[in-house]
C-alpha cells in the first residue's frame, strides 16, 4: 500500500519515469558511440601495456593483447550498431538477390 | 616493262625463290606474305629489278600490251592517292567556297535583319510582360522558401565547418575498428575544424559588419533591393529540384543554337548513326529564315528515306516540335539529307492577308500567289492545264483556300467562272457577280433547283469541250501551232474559248444526290479528265473524301491534289494520292490550329506545305465588286452575272416555268395556252407538248401538276369568236400557292 502511495504521489508513475530514464541513459550512450566510438582498453587501463604477473614493476611489461598497443577498444554499444548493420544489410542484399 | 628479259627463268634473283621450276612460269608460287615487302622494294640486292610472281604474265598469255587494265588480286582497292591531288586552281576555289562569310547571313541580307530583329523586339516584350504578370506569385514563392533555403544553407555551412565529408572515413574506421586510421582522420578533423571555424568566425563578422555599413550608407532602396536580392537567393536555394523561382517565359528550346553536336545526338537517337560513326557536315550549319539550315551526309547506306521515316524521333531528339522539322531531299547524294529546323512552329503562324485583296488584275495564265511556304517563301500556283481536287475536315480553311484560287480567276476578266457551292454557305454567295453558273446548296430555291443547274451547267461544259477539241484541231497552224489554246485564243471574244474555272465546293453533296448523283459524278470524271487541257480547269473540294462520297474514279482524274489536316494518314493518301505518306507527305500530321495550312501536291514538280493566304469575306466582296467592274469594262461579264436566266437540266422546275408564263396580268389561263406558252419559253422541253391536240395538251398539263397539288379545272375566258369559252384550265394564284408551299417546305 505505502509503495502504491508513493508511486502516485509524484506527476509521473515510477515505472514511467523509471523507463524515461533508461531511454535517457540509452540514447547518451548511443551519442556517446556515435561521437566517440572508442573508449579505453579495460585491461591496461588506455595504456596499451600489461604488467607481467609476479614482475617487478620495473621490467615486467608487455604489449596489451586485446588492443594491440593503442590503448583503445570499440564500444560494445558502437560494435551492436556496426554488425546489425552489417546484418541488415546483408539479408537486404540477399533479398534483393533473391526477387531477381 | 620488257617481261621476256624479267621471265623469273631469265631472272638469276628468282632462282633462290621456294617452288620455282627451271622451266619457269607454269607454276605460281604463292608468295602472299611477300607481297607487301615486293611492293615497298621493287630493287633486289644485287641491283635487279625484282618482279612479283604474280605480275608475271603466263607464256600462254599472248597479251602484248603491257598495261594489264583488269583488276589484279593484291592491288590496292582505292586509287593511289595521287590521281586526287587537286591541280592549285582547284585548291584555291576549294577554299574560297569553303570560306565562312565576315558577318552571319541574317546581318547582311536587310529583310534577314528585319526579321531577326523583330523577332528579338516581340520576344523580349513578350518576356517582360509574362513576368510582370507574374511578379505576386514570385513574392509568394519567395515568402515559401526563403526560410528553407536559410535553414539549407546554414546546414550547409555546419557541414563544412564541422568537416561532414570526413565522417563517413571516420565511421568506416571505427567499424573496421582501424584505430590507427581512426585516431589520425581525427586528428585531420580537428585541426581542419579548428581552421574552419576561425574562417566562418571572420566571415560572420565581416558579414555582420558589413550589413551594419550597408544599411548605414546605402539609400534606402539599395539596402532593400540588396535584402530582396539575397531574400531570392536564398528562395532558390529552397526551392524544390524540380521548379525554379522564375518560370521560365516558356518552355525552353535548348538548342538556342543548334550546333553539330545536337544534330549528331538526335540522328544518333533517331537510330540514323552510331556514336562512333556519327554524321559528316559538308556546310556548316547556318541561320536560314526563322531557323537553322543544316546539310548533313547519313552514314553510307542510310537514306534520305530512312531520315524522313524517323522524322518524328530527329524532332525528338532536337527537343522540337514534329512540325519544325523539315527535311528536303539533296539532289547530290542519297544519303544527303538537307534540313530546316524552325525556331517556333512556322505552320501556326498566320501568313497574312493575300495581295489578290490589292491587285488589280490577274493574268491567270501566269502563276499567282496563292500562301507561302513554311520558310516564308511565296508559292505561285497556277491552273493552267490541271484539276485540283481539295480534301480536309471541316472548319480547317478548306473553302477559303479554295476561294483564294477562285477570286484570282475572276480578276482575270477573261476567265469563265462556275461557281457550285454543296453546302449553300455564304462564302460562296458574292461570286454570283462575276460567275458564269453558279448554283448554292442541293434544296431548289425561288423556283431554281441548283442540281439541275448544275447538270446544265455540266452538259454545257461537256459540250463546249467537246467543240473546244474540234475547233482547236481545225485551226490553221499559224494562229494555233500546237493545236492548244494560247493566251490570244482564249482572249478572242468570237472564238469563245475562253480560260475556265469550274469550282465545285463540298462535291460530295452533288455526289450523293440520290437522282442526279450518278449522272454528275460522270460529267465530272469527265471534266476533270479531259477539258484541262483546252482551258476548262476543274476544282473541287470535299470533307469526306471517301470512296462513297466522293469516289476514287473522280479523285484520280486529278493531277494536283492539297490536303489541309484530315484525320489520318490514310485520308491524307486518298487525297493526296497513294503513296503520299511513305513520300514523307502526310496531312493528318497537321495540327488544328493550322489553319488554312495544307500539303501540295502535283501543282509543280515538288510538293510541299503551304499556308495559304487569308481573304476575308468582306475582302472577297470587294474583290469580286472589282473584278466584276473590270468584266463590265473588257465586255466579258456573261451568263448568270450578266443577269442570264441560268438553263436547268431536263427535269426542270415545271412550277417555276407556269408562274413564268402566267403574266400578273392574267388570273387564269387555259391549259392549252399554258402549254404553248411553255413551248415558247423551253422548246427543247415543252415542245413536243405543244404538238399535240387540245384535249391532250390539257392532260398532259394536269398531270404534271398533279404532283404538286394543282388541279386543272374549268376556265371560264372570253374568247373572240366566242366558241366553248370554257376549257380546263390553270389559276395563277394556284400555282403561287403551290409555290410557297413548296418553300416551306424546303426551308
Ligand atoms: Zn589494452
Amino acid at each position: 500500500m505505502t509503495l502504491l502511495a508513493a508511486s502516485s504521489s509524484p506527476a509521473l508513475p515510477l515505472s514511467v519515469v523509471a523507463v524515461l530514464a533508461a531511454l535517457a541513459a540509452l540514447s547518451g550512450y548511443a551519442l556517446l558511440c556515435a561521437v566517440s566510438p572508442f573508449a579505453r582498453c579495460k585491461p591496461c587501463e588506455g595504456n596499451g601495456k600489461t604488467r607481467k604477473r609476479g614482475t617487478s614493476p620495473k621490467r615486467g611489461w608487455k604489449t596489451c593483447r586485446r588492443c594491440k598497443g593503442n590503448g583503445l577498444r570499440l564500444r560494445i554499444g558502437r560494435r551492436l550498431f556496426h554488425t546489425t548493420r552489417a546484418t541488415g544489410e546483408a539479408t537486404r542484399r540477399l533479398h534483393k538477390a533473391g526477387t531477381r | 616493262m620488257n617481261h621476256e628479259e624479267l621471265s623469273p627463268a631469265d631472272d638469276p634473283s628468282e632462282t633462290d625463290r621456294p617452288g620455282e621450276s627451271d622451266e619457269g612460269a607454269a607454276v605460281l608460287p604463292f608468295r602472299v606474305r611477300f607481297r607487301k615487302n615486293s611492293a615497298a622494294a621493287p630493287v633486289g640486292e644485287d641491283g635487279s629489278v625484282y618482279v612479283d610472281p604474280d605480275e608475271i604474265e603466263l607464256p600462254d598469255d599472248e597479251g602484248t600490251d603491257d598495261e594489264d587494265e583488269g583488276p589484279r588480286e593484291g592491288e590496292l582497292v582505292d586509287p593511289p592517292p595521287s590521281k586526287d591531288v587537286l591541280t592549285p586552281a582547284e585548291k584555291r576555289a576549294a577554299k574560297s567556297a569553303a570560306r565562312k562569310p565576315v558577318l552571319p547571313e541574317w546581318a547582311r541580307s536587310t529583310d534577314e535583319f528585319k526579321a531577326v530583329a523583330t523577332w528579338a523586339a516581340g520576344h523580349y516584350c513578350m518576356v517582360s510582360a509574362y513576368h510582370a504578370v507574374r511578379a505576386p506569385l514570385y513574392v509568394g514563392k519567395v515568402a515559401v522558401y526563403a526560410p528553407r533555403g536559410a535553414w539549407r544553407w546554414s546546414n550547409g555551412v555546419r557541414r563544412w565547418v564541422f568537416d561532414s565529408e570526413g565522417a563517413p572515413f571516420r565511421a568506416a574506421a571505427a567499424r573496421d575498428e582501424d584505430i590507427e586510421e581512426y585516431l589520425k582522420l581525427t586528428r585531420v578533423r580537428n585541426a581542419r575544424v579548428r581552421l574552419r571555424l576561425i574562417v566562418a568566425t571572420i566571415a560572420a563578422t565581416v558579414l555582420i559588419v558589413a550589413g551594419t555599413l550597408l544599411a548605414v550608407a546605402l539609400s534606402s532602396f539599395l539596402w532593400w533591393s540588396t535584402v530582396v536580392a539575397v531574400l531570392m537567393l536564398l528562395g532558390q536555394v529552397g526551392m524544390p529540384a524540380d521548379q525554379r523561382l522564375i518560370d521560365p517565359a516558356r518552355v525552353r528550346f535548348r538548342h538556342r543554337k543548334l550546333s553539330a553536336d545536337i544534330v549528331t545526338r538526335a540522328f544518333v537517337a533517331a537510330g540514323l548513326t552510331r556514336p562512333d560513326q556519327g554524321l559528316t557536315f559538308p556546310r556548316p550549319i547556318t541561320q536560314e529564315g526563322n531557323g537553322w539550315r543544316v546539310v548533313l551526309d547519313l552514314p553510307f547506306g542510310k537514306t534520305f528515306t530512312h531520315a524522313l521515316k524517323a522524322q518524328e524521333q530527329i524532332a525528338s531528339g532536337l527537343d522540337a516540335a514534329m512540325t519544325q522539322v523539315f527535311l528536303d531531299r539533296d539532289p547530290s547524294s542519297a544519303r544527303r539529307v538537307s534540313m530546316w529546323v524552325a525556331k517556333e512552329d512556322p505552320l501556326a503562324v498566320p501568313v497574312g492577308k493575300s495581295p489578290l485583296i490589292t491587285t488589280d488584275r490577274v493574268d491567270f495564265w501566269k502563276p499567282f500567289p496563292w500562301g507561302r511556304d513554311e520558310r516564308g517563301n511565296e508559292v505561285m500556283v497556277t491552273m493552267l492545264w490541271l484539276s485540283l481536287l481539295i480534301g480536309a475536315v471541316p472548319r480547317q480553311g478548306k473553302t477559303f483556300s479554295a476561294r483564294t484560287i477562285a477570286l484570282a480567276a475572276a480578276l482575270d476578266p477573261h476567265v469563265r467562272l462556275y461557281v457550285f457551292d454543296g453546302k449553300a454557305s455564304p462564302d460562296w454567295r458574292k461570286f454570283d457577280k462575276v460567275a458564269h453558273r453558279i448554283g448554292f446548296g442541293i434544296a431548289p430555291y425561288n423556283g431554281i433547283d441548283p442540281v439541275k443547274v448544275l447538270i446544265a451547267a455540266l452538259r454545257e461544259l461537256k459540250a463546249d469541250v467537246e467543240s473546244r477539241y474540234q475547233r482547236l484541231s481545225e485551226l490553221p497552224v499559224s494562229v494555233c501551232p500546237e493545236g492548244k489554246l494560247t493566251p490570244e485564243l482564249s482572249r478572242n471574244k468570237s472564238l469563245n474559248m475562253p480560260l475556265t474555272l469550274v469550282v465545285v465546293d463540298e462535291v460530295q453533296e452533288y455526289l450523293q444526290h440520290p437522282e442526279h448523283g450518278g449522272e454528275i459524278l460522270d460529267l465530272l470524271v469527265y471534266l476533270a479528265r479531259v477539258a484541262p487541257a483546252v482551258g476548262v480547269s476543274l476544282e473541287t473540294s470535299t470533307q469526306k473524301p471517301d470512296d462513297k462520297a466522293c469516289p476514287s474514279v473522280l479523285r484520280d482524274q486529278h493531277q494536283a491534289r492539297f490536303s489541309l489536316r484530315v484525320g489520318s494518314w490514310q485520308v491524307s493518301d486518298v487525297v493526296l494520292g497513294a503513296g503520299s505518306y511513305s513520300e514523307g507527305l502526310d496531312a493528318s500530321r497537321l495540327l488544328k490550329s493550322h489553319k488554312g495550312v495544307g500539303l501540295l501536291k502535283g501543282m509543280s514538280d515538288d510538293s510541299g506545305i503551304v499556308r495559304t493566304y487569308l481573304v476575308t469575306g468582306e475582302d472577297a466582296d470587294r474583290v469580286l465588286t472589282r473584278a466584276r467592274a473590270l468584266r463590265e469594262q473588257e465586255g466579258t461579264l456573261s451568263g448568270s452575272a450578266a443577269g442570264e436566266v441560268q438553263p436547268a437540266g431536263e427535269a426542270s422546275d415545271l412550277l417555276a416555268d407556269v408562274a413564268a408564263v402566267m403574266p400578273a396580268t392574267a388570273a387564269k389561263l387555259w391549259s392549252e395556252t399554258v402549254v404553248d406558252r411553255l413551248a415558247e419559253l423551253r422548246p427543247e422541253i415543252y415542245g413536243p407538248w405543244a404538238e399535240m391536240e387540245q384535249k391532250a395538251k390539257a392532260t398532259q398539263l394536269a398531270t404534271a401538276l398533279k404532283p404538286y397539288g394543282i388541279e386543272t379545272g374549268q376556265v371560264w375566258l372570253k374568247t373572240e369568236d366566242g366558241s366553248n369559252p370554257n376549257r380546263r384550265g390553270v389559276k395563277r394564284e394556284e400555282v403561287l400557292a403551290a409555290m410557297a408551299a413548296r418553300k416551306r417546305s424546303a426551308s
